[in-house]
C-alpha cells in the first residue's frame, strides 16, 4: 500500500549551521530521513540536539545567520534547498505547515481566531475572505472546537491552552497540507489535554491523509504517534528504524539510557535513572562519538573516532561501535 | 458588527473611566462642529469671515458681533471659528502625514534590521538633530515660483496651508520611527510572527497584517499627542508671518495680528491664545487618556 509510493520528504545527507565571525559552526551533521505519504516519522532527542532546526530548515525558516550548509531537502522530488523566497512563501502553510510549541503566543492577539484560520487560505486558495471564513469555521469544527460559529469570533485571550492549540492544528492543516510539522506541540499542555490533542492529530492525519514529521523529547508521547523514530544526539541521528525497533529493541545505548528516563506504566522503579552529564554544546562536540562521555559501555575507540550508522535490519540502524559487536 | 472583545473595544471600554480625557474628548468634539458649521454663523449674523468694515473697528461686543471685531472691523468670533478650522485641521492632517511616513520607515528599519536600520534611524537621528525653528523658517521662505511648480498651485489660497502640512510632515515623522521601530523589534521575535511566516506570508504581509496592528494603540497615542504640538507649531510659524497668509485666518496669524495692539485690544490676543491653550492641552489629555486605555499594566 502506502509503502510502495516514493516518499513525500526526503532527507539526505543535511548539515545546518551558524555562520559567524570566527567560522562555521555546524549544529546538525549529516542526517537522512524519509517521510512516507500518511505516516509519522518522530525526530527524538534532548534539547539542543537540532531537532527544532531539522524543523525549521524544512520550512527554509532557519533563524538569522543559520545555513543549510550541505545536502537536499526534497518535497515529491522537488528540491527546497536554495530555493527563492517567493516560491517557498507558496510552499510554506500549502503544502509544508507547522505547529508551534507555544500555542499562547503564536496566535496575533489582535485577530479572532477565525480570522487567523482563515489566512492561509486567502494566502493560498485564492478565496475571498468570506468565503474562507465558512471554511474556517468548518476547520474550527474539525479540530474539534464546540460552538465553532461564535468560537470563530473570539480572540486568543478568550480561549484556553488547548483550544488555542487546536486552532493552530486548524490554521497548519487548512489547506489540507501534504506535510504537517510538529514541534513538541504538547509539550505546554496539561496532560489529559496532550492526550486529546495527539487524538486529534492522528484523527485529522487519517482525514486527509497528512504525513507528519513529529519533533519531541518525550518517549511517551512519541511511542502513541510515531511509525518511524529517528533519535537524534548533538547533531546526529544515532538511531533509526520503525517505532516497534526503536522502542522495542533499542541498539543505540543512548536511545536506551533515554528510553529508560521514561516512566512507564508496566514497570515500577522507586526513582527514574537519569543520564549523567549533559548534550555537549556543537562547539565542545568532541572528535570521536559524542555520546562517550556519558557512555557506560564507551571503549576507547569511542573518544577517538566517530562511529558510522550500521544497518542492522531493512528497516532499523544504529550508530554505534557496540551495535558492531553485538 | 463591533466585536465586544477586540482589543479595540476592551481599551475603549477603560478609556471611559478616565474623566479628565473624557471631558477633553469633549471639548475637542464640540469645537469641532462648531468650526464645521462656521458657515452657518455667517448666514445668522449677516457677515463673512473676511469682511471688512472699517466704520466698526475694534467694536466691542454686540449682537452682531459677539466677540467684537478686530482692527479692520472683521468679526472676531467667525475669524475665530475659520482660524479654527485651520489650525485644527492642519494639526489633524500634518501629524497624521508625519505618523505614516514615521510608521512606514520606522517598520522597514525594525522589521528588516541591518543596514537598512542602520542607514534609516542615522537619517531619523539626523532629521532630530537639525535646528528646528531655522528650518522651517527656511522652508517657508522657499519661492515656490521657482521650484517650477503649476501656477494655479502656487497661486492658490490654500498654498500657505499645504506648505504647513508639509514642512511639519517632514520634519516631526521621527519621534513616531522610532516609537515603531522600538515595537516592531520586539514584536517581530514574537511567535506569532514566526507562525506567519509558517503559513507562507510574505515580509510585506506580516508587516502590515500582523506587525502593524499590534502597533496602532501606540501610534493612536503619539498622534493624538502630536496634534497639540503640531498646532503650536503653526501658531509659532503664523505668529513668525510665515504660516497662514492672511486673510485667510489661523489662530497663530490672529494672534500676529493682535500684538500690535495689545494695549488698545487686549481682547484680540487673548481669544486665540486662550483657544490654542485649550486645544492643545485638550489634545494632550485625550493622549493620556488613551495611553492609560491602550496600556492598563503602565502606572504613573
Amino acid at each position: 500500500m502506502t509503502a510502495k509510493q516514493p516518499p513525500v520528504l526526503e532527507v539526505e545527507h543535511l548539515s545546518i549551521g551558524f555562520e559567524s565571525d570566527s567560522g562555521i559552526l555546524s549544529v546538525v551533521e549529516d542526517i537522512s530521513f524519509s517521510l512516507n505519504s500518511g505516516e509519522t516519522l518522530a525526530l527524538v532527542g534532548e534539547s539542543g540536539c537540532g531537532k527544532s532546526l531539522t524543523a525549521l530548515a524544512m520550512l527554509q525558516l532557519l533563524p538569522p545567520f543559520g545555513k543549510v550548509l550541505s545536502g537536499s531537502i526534497k518535497l515529491h522530488g522537488k528540491e527546497l534547498v536554495g530555493l527563492a523566497d517567493s516560491s517557498m512563501e507558496a510552499i510554506r502553510g500549502n503544502q509544508i505547515s507547522m505547529i508551534f510549541q507555544e500555542p499562547m503566543s503564536a496566535l496575533n492577539p489582535v485577530f479572532t481566531v477565525g480570522q487567523q484560520v482563515a489566512e492561509p487560505l486567502i494566502l493560498h486558495k485564492d478565496m475571498s475572505p468570506s468565503e474562507a471564513y465558512q471554511r474556517a469555521i468548518e476547520m474550527l469544527e474539525a479540530v474539534g472546537i464546540p460552538d465553532p460559529i461564535s468560537r470563530a469570533n473570539n480572540y486568543p485571550h478568550q480561549l484556553s491552552g488547548g483550544m488555542r492549540q487546536r486552532v493552530m492544528i486548524a490554521i497548519a492543516l487548512a489547506c489540507e497540507p501534504d506535510i504537517l510539522i510538529a514541534d513538541e506541540p504538547t509539550t505546554a499542555l496539561d496532560v489529559t489535554i496532550q492526550a486529546q490533542i495527539l487524538d486529534l492529530m492522528h484523527d485529522l492525519q487519517e482525514k486527509f491523509g497528512t504525513s507528519i514529521l513529529f519533533i519531541s523529547h518525550d518517549f511517551g508521547v512519541v511511542s502513541r504517534m510515531a511509525d518511524e523514530i529517528a533519535v537524534m544526539y548533538a547533531g546526529r541521528v544515532i538511531e533509526q528504524g520503525t517505532a516497534t525497533d526503536v522502542l522495542v529493541e533499542p541498539k543505540h545505548p543512548y536511545t536506551t539510557a533515554l528510553l529508560n528516563t521514561t516512566p512507564r506504566i508496566d514497570i515500577s522503579v522507586d526513582r527514574l535513572p537519569a543520564i549523567p552529564g549533559r548534550v555537549p554544546t556543537p562547539a565542545e562536540r568532541p572528535q570521536g562519538c559524542c555520546f562517550a562521555p556519558r557512555c557506560s559501555l564507551a571503549s576507547d575507540i569511542c573518544s577517538s573516532e566517530r562511529p558510522m550508522s550500521i544497518q542492522l535490519t531493512d528497516s532499523h540502524s544504529a550508530a554505534c561501535y557496540e551495535v558492531g559487536h553485538g | 458588527m463591533i466585536n465586544q472583545n477586540s482589543p479595540l473595544f476592551l481599551a475603549m471600554r477603560r478609556f471611559r473611566r478616565h474623566r479628565l480625557a473624557i471631558f477633553s474628548a469633549c471639548v475637542l468634539l464640540s469645537m469641532i462642529v462648531l468650526v464645521m458649521i462656521a458657515p452657518l454663523f455667517e448666514i445668522l449674523l449677516g457677515v463673512s469671515a473676511n469682511q471688512v468694515d472699517l466704520y466698526s473697528r475694534m467694536a466691542g461686543s454686540s449682537l452682531a458681533h459677539p466677540l467684537g471685531t478686530d482692527e479692520l472691523g472683521r468679526d472676531v468670533f467667525l475669524r475665530l471659528l475659520y482660524g479654527g478650522r485651520i489650525s485644527l485641521f492642519t494639526g489633524l492632517t500634518a501629524a497624521c502625514f508625519a505618523a505614516s511616513i514615521g510608521t512606514v520607515i520606522g517598520l522597514c528599519a525594525g522589521y528588516f534590521g541591518g543596514r537598512l536600520d542602520a542607514l534609516l534611524m542615522r537619517l531619523t537621528d539626523s532629521v532630530i538633530a537639525l535646528p528646528l525653528l531655522p528650518l522651517l523658517i527656511v522652508l517657508a521662505a522657499i519661492d515656490l515660483n521657482k521650484l517650477g511648480l503649476p501656477e494655479a498651485i502656487v497661486q492658490s489660497e490654500d498654498v500657505s496651508f499645504y506648505r504647513i502640512v508639509l514642512i511639519v510632515a517632514l520634519t516631526g515623522w521621527t519621534t513616531v520611527a522610532r516609537l515603531v521601530r522600538g515595537a516592531t523589534l520586539s514584536l517581530k521575535e514574537r511567535e506569532f510572527v514566526m507562525a506567519a511566516q509558517g503559513i507562507g506570508a510574505s515580509d510585506r504581509h506580516i508587516m502590515f497584517r500582523h506587525i502593524l496592528p499590534n502597533l496602532l494603540s501606540p501610534i493612536i497615542v503619539a498622534v493624538t499627542l502630536s496634534v497639540g504640538s503640531v498646532i503650536l507649531l503653526e501658531s509659532v510659524l503664523s505668529f513668525l508671518g510665515l504660516g497662514i497668509q492672511p486673510p485667510m485666518a489661523s489662530w497663530g496669524n490672529m494672534l500676529t495680528n493682535a500684538q500690535q495692539l495689545i494695549w488698545e485690544a487686549p481682547l484680540l490676543a487673548v481669544y486665540p491664545g486662550l483657544l490654542i491653550f485649550i486645544t492643545v492641552i485638550s489634545f494632550n489629555f485625550l493622549g493620556d487618556g488613551l495611553q492609560d486605555a491602550f496600556d492598563p499594566k503602565a502606572e504613573h
